[in-house]
């Protein structure tokens, strides 16, 4: 069982949050494979996909940004 | 039947505030269990997505546009609402079979797909809580949650 996170494996918490603040409401960013940076945002999911395969990234982890950043409850 | 599966540690990922929490002054983020999963319709599999590990939510729900994009009609599915813990409107949901890939896993689920969700993806307790033992571990920093996949009766 792995504890904590590794070295390069997840994006540090600072930068992740500023990418998430930084990105726009309702919409769909990508990482890299390695979720170390942000490749694409869009306002759809094939739009964000695309953009990330043309920036070569095959394989991206996709976030979708609520209407805006509030305390969810599900 | 008892746990067939391993142990994994995922940890919680922090996510920003508008504005502070009520109550809770000078919190300007917080943090959500997310894991990373993918869906599979037919011979279609999306992209990895970050999903909201949910023990409130009674089935596991999707953005539409995932379904979409992975080939799914989507208004040919049983359509549902979907209604939060805040009264007030709710949204349109159509259920669909699809193929649920966590980890190593790939689970068969029904699962509703809505263009309301707020966030990618939530998993709920038919089709991830009946598959997985969720413990929420506070021990580490950062927290985190620990996935055991389960034998079925």
């Amino acid at each position: 069982m792995g504890v904590g996170r590794r070295a390069g494996e997840y994006m540090l918490a600072e930068e992740r949050l500023r990418i998430l603040r930084d990105a726009a409401p309702n919409s769909w960013i990508a990482l890299s494979e390695d979720e170390g940076r942000l490749v694409a945002a869009a306002a759809t999911y094939e739009e964000v996909v695309m953009l990330a395969a043309k920036e070569g990234v095959e394989d991206p982890v996709l976030i979708k940004t609520p209407d805006e950043w509030v305390p969810l409850v599900f | 039947m008892g746990a067939i599966g391993f142990l994994t540690r995922i940890p919680y990922q922090v996510v920003p505030l508008k504005k502070p929490i009520a109550g809770l002054s000078g919190v300007a983020q917080t943090w959500y269990p997310t894991i990373k999963v993918a869906i599979i319709f037919e011979h279609a599999t999306s992209k990895r997505f970050e999903a909201v590990v949910d023990s409130g939510s009674a089935l596991c729900l999707f953005h539409a546009d995932i379904g979409k994009a992975i080939g799914l009609r989507l208004k040919t599915g049983e359509q549902g609402s979907l209604g939060g813990v805040v009264g007030g409107s709710t949204g349109e949901v159509y259920y669909h079979r699809v193929k649920l890939k966590v980890l190593c896993d790939i689970i068969p689920i029904m699962a509703g797909f809505s263009e309301q969700l707020s966030v990618a993806a939530i998993l709920g307790r038919h089709g991830f809580f009946e598959n997985f033992t969720v413990t929420f571990d506070p021990c580490y920093n950062p927290p985190g949650l620990i996935l055991e996949r389960v034998g079925r009766a």
